[in-house]
């Protein structure tokens, strides 16, 4: 296993947030990480995060965060492969002051 | 941890595979140094890191025995798994139908639940025969049928149900079929959408050569999304989904999935499954049969000191008594030479009494991928000792 080599892909919280990204609330962790593979081979990148509270169904939840530029596609491609998430309205990650 | 001076020859692979594979091996120490965080719980990179070792089991399991990966639902064992699938689908009134070769996984479970007044269930004749075993299952078929269970592969002898068969009888009959898959993951051929299962119950121990503690159900389509619901919790708590919520959530794997999971061991079945799509199973099927004959022939010097039950032919399993020694003590006198098997009933009581066995119960012999012909020469030779009395009483 290379620690160094999955951080990157899985290294997520929500102080770490890019301008423009965007989160896509999703039902379960199994399902944001098969969200991030699926993403990944339609080319889009992704993050698996776990968002704060106000962004998940319930408390807790986790999701993956995409660009803003390709949101839509993100939402798109994750329509297609059966997954649908929680709200699909555009929320920005909070970010660093 | 102190090392036995003699050699051992390890031939009880239907309790649990050993020794694991290199790769498991490698991957348990790997990612109890490097990974070893708690999934679903936090952000953070190192249980990020555990979460993506365990979404990496659930899609091997999927690519493996078909399905979808978030219908993979880890359990401790099989035993486990059966108890989950079982008490979380059916409903007050059920009837159920077990074959009599189910290990007490099943049996006991599935009494208790009757014992309680909340189902009812028969048995029926285990069979290789399509056509004899659907015609079996007609005739104990009830108007408040609602599953029925097959055990694989027998943890006693070679038998193997035809469950792709079995499946088919409880589509058209609207059935959940259950099959405990114990002996014959990673040997036999298994797809839970070609072959209708709806839950499919496996240890990651066996022969997936992942360490104890893992294991799965692997729902099918019946409870797909929203469709999880319908089962029933089995162990509520947290799994970082939800927390404001006071019930599980409604969909798989969330739903029967709570506390901690057994990252180390999840990780280790998900290399045991690699290791054994590297050889490929009918590379294992073949060699398991190479070493059953091996067996069988080699006891034929000695038939008239002991009986071989047989059932289903050559495979990974060899089940035998002693005329003259109960089957404990010669269990023991073979480990005394280093020889690893297991006596008595296998928890396996109504097969048992199918094979008419002694009442002390016979000696099972099981082959993995691991043993070599050595090894079953040095079983025959001990036999061979022991039996005409070269070998002194315990």
């Amino acid at each position: 296993m290379n620690n160094n080599k999955n951080k990157p892909n899985t290294q997520s919280n929500t102080h770490r947030a890019v301008e423009n990204e965007q989160i896509i609330p999703l039902r379960s962790l199994t399902q944001a990480i098969k969200a991030q593979k699926l993403l990944r081979v339609a080319s889009v990148n992704a993050r698996v995060i776990k968002p704060s509270s106000k962004y998940a169904e319930e408390g807790c939840g986790y999701g993956v965060a995409v660009s803003g530029l390709e949101y839509d596609k993100a939402i798109g491609v994750l329509k297609s492969n059966g997954i649908a998430p929680l709200n699909v309205n555009r929320r920005e990650l909070p970010r660093d002051r | 941890m102190k090392k036995r001076k003699l050699q051992t020859i390890y031939l009880d692979n239907a309790a649990t595979t050993f020794p694991k594979p290199r790769t498991v091996r490698s991957t348990a120490y790997d990612i109890i140094k490097n990974a070893c965080g708690n999934p679903g719980r936090s952000g953070h990179h190192i249980s990020m890191l555990a979460a993506e070792i365990v979404y990496r089991c659930r899609r091997n399991i999927a690519e493996y025995f078909g399905g979808n990966e978030e219908n993979v639902v880890f359990t401790s064992s099989a035993t486990h798994a059966l108890n989950l699938g079982i008490k979380t689908s059916l409903r007050k009134g059920d009837h159920v139908l077990i074959s009599d070769i189910e290990h007490n996984s099943v049996i006991r479970p599935i009494t208790a639940l009757a014992e309680r007044g909340l189902i009812s269930f028969s048995v029926y004749r285990a069979d290789t025969e399509p056509h004899r075993l659907v015609s079996e299952l007609t005739a104990k078929l009830r108007p408040n049928t609602a599953m029925v269970i097959a055990c694989h592969h027998s943890n006693i002898c070679n038998l193997i149900q035809p469950i792709t068969d079995i499946g088919g009888f409880c589509r058209k009959n609207g059935l959940i079929f259950l099959v405990d898959a114990s002996q014959s993951a990673g040997i036999l051929d298994i797809d839970i959408e070609r072959d209708g299962i709806d839950i499919l119950c496996v240890p990651g121990h066996k022969a997936l050569y992942g360490l104890s503690g893992s294991g799965f159900a692997l729902f099918g389509k019946r409870y797909s999304d929203e469709n999880g619901a319908i089962l029933g919790t089995f162990i509520e708590g947290g799994n970082g989904i939800r927390s404001m919520d006071a019930l599980m959530p409604s969909f798989l794997p969330d739903r029967l999935e709570a506390g901690t999971l057994a990252v180390p061991a999840i990780g280790t079945l998900s290399a045991g499954i690699d290791f054994v799509k590297g050889l490929g199973k009918n590379r294992i099927i073949e060699w398991e049969r190479q070493l059953y004959e091996r067996t069988f022939n080699g006891m034929k010097a000695f038939s008239d000191k002991l009986t071989v039950y047989e059932s289903g032919g050559s495979g990974g399993i060899l089940l035998f008594s002693a005329n003259d020694i109960p089957s404990e003590e010669l269990a023991a006198r073979l480990d005394r030479r280093g020889i690893c098997v297991r006596a008595g009933f296998h928890c396996a009581p109504t097969a048992h009494k199918r094979l008419a066995t002694p009442r002390e119960g016979a000696v099972r012999v099981s082959f993995g991928i691991m043993n070599s012909k050595k090894d079953i020469d040095i079983l025959l030779n001990s036999l061979d000792r022991i039996l005409h009395g070269h070998d002194p009483p315990l």
